[in-house]
């Protein structure tokens, strides 16, 4: 029963002359290398494991058995690195009697050992990017540590595996794991629990002995390097060595390294019509910045700042999700609302104004003009950069304030603001031209002038 | 039957560097050297822990599992901070263990490492309230004390620790499981503060009234953000304190004001009367009918002051669209009877003004003197309506 749960088995029968004839056992070969390339975008591992089997002239079967893993049946697939062209598959076999077990039936014209790779999908195996970010205590300089982890929950140990990560979004039209277990159900259904025993017995017996760990000099007592290389449209990290992947496990891999501290910029990004400003920590993805070449994987990122550079005491300043960052990309970590910036806005006065009739009298249009004053105090010992987002709808402008339009809906105003400094905004309008437009309009009655206020009320006493 | 005792426990096994495979031996258990809790304005706790490990030349192995505590996982760094350098290779959760991890390290050399391992912890919490008392006499000032009561609910002891915190000093002091410290964190004497009289329509036929404090040197505050608490206000009345009211005052930054709500004035009253509304025609189409006019509404306020003491008072008016205000008159009168009231003559009658806060809202200030009323009439005029 504990050997159904064991993954992957590789059973070589050799067949002498007719397919249907009943052979020993010759071998059971151990996995000599086995290298793993997980996607992050899907629950998807292909994994490629290179064995030596010994083959015979003529008609040899070898029996695979992947009970208890997530192994997409589907993609199995046996191929020859030597003597491909004195090998030839010829038949592929799911034995009706046996769950999760195919038959691999060859031709060869070569005897002894050759190498071949088995690969396959296999779902449960997933990696994940987190950061941590520790800005400095004057926050213009941070250290970003950058770390993958690989989550094992396929059911299957792999404790001496080339580990690849791929970060790229592919297209799949099934799920592998709905594949895996879809047909492991499909395939139980037809079996009853005397074949399960004795598929079990027969596996028990054939079971190797632990693996002798033939490749664990090859695991280094330094940090395994982890490479960046671009993969058609995806990106690849490799990571230096071989690891073990054990079921059940998480490990985390040092992935991304600053050289030094690098340069960050703080800024506070104000919506319209806000009273906060929140706080956002921005840098760019580049050699400049000390990062190595290649992407930043979208994660959760942890930031902290250091408070007490003399023991590197850490204060939390907050944890954030961000997106995957293409080399040279800009890098946002929103920390939420920092009180230490006073922000305020005020809707100073509406007002209208050329309002436009039709040719019967009516109003059909006008413009609305809505002024305002923005502040901010910046609190802080350190310059801080200013996005302020002013928003508008319709047929808008802005009068009195500079700025980008970034969208139909929205204006970009930046700014910079000392340390210990005030900025002070305005007035400035924001004019929406309402109903008709385009004709000119027909003069309005003359509007009485509005008293400014404040305005000192009349006394009627006390004089 | 004996309660296991949550424990964050360390580790550290030392792997032999040249063979792989050799059994791993456990060198050291160190235990906590210092600890500094951390509470964040965020309401996070940060923890840092120092410890010194024995570290051999290689590759080691350092186990860290916590035991009955919840700390986010995803947090736990291992940092150098002195001695035999060394770089964290890998960190493994074991299978079936959450409350455990392990790094594997490679040391330049054998000998004692000053780590840092630092981790968010759940189950702390820390809560700022503020205790003020109004001293007694003509001029009166406010002493203002803050205190952070510290809740550890972690399930871990803490025989001695460092505390620290985004605002006021914490001393440092052991935090047992389940212990509440309450600390006095901060300090001010003399504060000045001005009382603000109220009426907002919105909220009810009352006079609100608010103690405003100003963070800032002047206002003898100003030594940084003041956090959003509760404050308890309580008056002085010779040996002994009267309790005020209290209010949660929002977070206040440097140069800003901090309001506090404690009550209701019932010797200042306010009356309220819309007298009337009419409509100023400003264009018809070709069928008479009216497209765009103005709302006329004339307004009286009577505001009677009750106390022996001049006060000053603010009337909100709420508004939307375009809008001013038109013929504002102010006239100051005496109770001669119940419900009988004629004109002051020639007694003092500080003018009020009309302040446009924003666009939609109207603020009158007015000064009332003692044992007086004041008349205030105005138009509100909703302009180019339509």
């Amino acid at each position: 029963m504990r050997l159904l749960a064991l993954g992957p088995i590789l059973l070589l029968l050799l067949l002498s002359g007719r397919a249907t004839a009943a052979v020993g056992l010759v071998t059971i070969p151990e996995r000599e290398t086995v290298r793993m390339t997980i996607y992050n975008s899907v629950d998807l591992t292909l994994v490629q494991e290179a064995r030596t089997l010994v083959l015979k002239k003529g008609r040899n079967r070898i029996q695979y058995q992947w009970a208890g893993t997530l192994i997409d049946t589907t993609s199995l697939e046996l191929r020859a690195l030597e003597s491909q062209s004195d090998i030839e598959i010829v038949d592929v076999v799911y034995p009706p009697s046996s769950p999760a077990t195919l038959i691999w039936e060859l031709e060869s014209a070569v005897e002894g050992p050759v190498r071949f790779e088995i690969s396959y999908f296999t779902s449960g195996v997933t990696w994940s990017a987190d950061y941590v970010l520790r800005a400095s205590a004057e926050e213009s300089t941070g250290e970003l540590e950058g770390w993958v982890a690989v989550d094992n929950r396929s059911g299957e140990d792999y404790p001496h595996a080339e580990v690849r990560l791929v970060v790229g979004t592919i297209n799949l039209v099934e799920r592998i794991r709905d594949l895996a277990t879809g047909q492991e159900m499909d395939r139980q259904r037809s079996l009853n629990r005397a074949e399960v025993v004795d598929a079990r017995a027969v596996l028990s017996e054939s079971l190797p002995a632990a693996a002798a760990p033939a490749v664990a000099g090859a695991f280094k007592a330094k940090r395994p390097e982890v490479l960046s290389l671009r993969l058609a449209d995806y990106h690849i990290f490799t990571i230096g060595g071989v690891q073990a992947v054990t079921n059940g496990a998480t490990t985390r891999f040092l992935a991304i390294v600053t050289k030094k501290a690098m340069d960050l910029e703080v800024l506070y990004r104000v919506p319209f019509r806000s009273d906060t400003a929140d706080k956002l920590y921005r840098f760019i993805d580049d050699a400049e910045h000390q990062l190595p070449e290649g992407p930043l994987p979208d994660g959760m990122w942890h930031v902290f700042r250091v408070i007490d550079p003399a023991t590197g005491a850490l204060s939390f300043s907050g944890s954030a999700r961000h997106a995957y960052v293409s080399p040279g990309e800009k890098v946002e970590l929103e920390l939420g609302v920092d009180p230490a910036i006073v922000v305020k806005q005020v809707h100073e006065a509406y007002s209208q104004s050329d309002h436009h009739y039709d040719p019967k009298g009516r109003l059909d249009g006008w413009i609305d003009h809505d002024r305002w004053r923005f502040k901010l105090v910046n609190t802080k010992a350190i310059p801080v950069s200013l996005e302020y987002l002013i928003s508008g709808n319709g047929d808008w402008t802005v009068e009195g304030l500079g700025g980008e339009r970034r969208s139909e809906t929205l204006m970009r105003h930046l700014d910079t603001i000392k340390a210990g400094q005030v900025l002070e905004l305005g007035p400035f309008s924001v004019l929406s031209r309402r109903g008709a437009r385009g004709t000119a309009p027909i003069q309005p009655p003359k509007l009485p002038v509005q008293p400014l206020l404040p305005l000192p009320i009349i006394r009627t006493s006390g004089k | 039957m004996k309660p296991m005792l949550p424990t964050i426990l360390s580790a550290c096994l030392s792997l032999c560097c040249t063979c792989a495979s050799a059994a791993v031996a456990l060198t050291t258990l160190p235990d906590r050297e210092r600890v500094m809790i951390r509470f964040e304005d965020s309401g996070q706790v940060l923890v840092e822990e120092a410890r010194t490990l024995t570290l051999d030349k290689g590759t080691n192995q350092i186990g860290f599992t916590w035991l009955g505590v919840d700390i986010d996982r995803s947090s736990i760094q291992l940092l150098g901070a002195g001695g035999v350098g060394f770089n964290v290779i890998r960190a493994t959760y074991p299978p079936g263990q959450e409350n455990s991890l392990g790094w594997e390290v490679s040391a330049t050399a054998a000998g004692a490492a000053q780590v840092r391992i630092s981790y968010l912890l759940q189950g702390i919490s820390r809560e700022l309230s503020y205790r003020a008392v109004v001293s007694e006499g003509k001029d009166p000032r406010l002493s203002l004390r803050v205190y952070q009561r510290l809740n550890n609910a972690s399930g871990e002891n803490y025989d001695a620790a460092a505390l620290r915190a985004a605002f006021g000093d914490l001393r440092d002091s052991p935090l047992a499981s389940g212990e509440i410290r309450q600390q006095l964190s901060a300090r001010f004497l003399e504060v000045p503060f001005t009382k603000r009289y109220i009426y907002d329509p919105a909220k009810g036929e009352r006079v609100m009234v608010d103690y405003v404090l100003s963070n800032s040197a002047d206002g003898k505050l100003g030594k940084g953000l003041l956090p959003g608490a509760k404050m308890r206000i309580f008056q002085q009345t010779g040996q002994s304190e009267a309790f005020l009211g209290e209010d949660v005052a929002k977070p206040t930054p440097l140069g800003e004001e901090m309001v506090l709500h404690i009550g209701d004035s019932k010797d200042l009253t306010v009356r309220r009367a819309q007298l009337e509304t009419r409509q100023e025609v400003v264009q018809r189409d070709s069928d008479g009918h009216v497209v765009l006019w103005h709302q006329l509404t004339d307004m009286r306020f009577e505001v009677e002051n009750f106390t022996g003491d001049e006060k000053r008072i603010e009337l909100d008016e709420h508004l939307d669209g375009e809008w001013d205000v038109a013929n504002p008159l102010q006239l100051l009168e005496k109770r001669i009877a119940p419900e009988k009231y004629e004109e002051a003559k020639g007694e003092a009658d500080p003018a009020g003004t009309l302040e446009r806060k924003d666009a939609d809202n109207l603020v009158i200030h007015l000064t009332v003197p003692a044992g007086r009323r004041v008349v205030l009439t105005c138009t509100l005029r909703r302009l180019n309506r339509h």
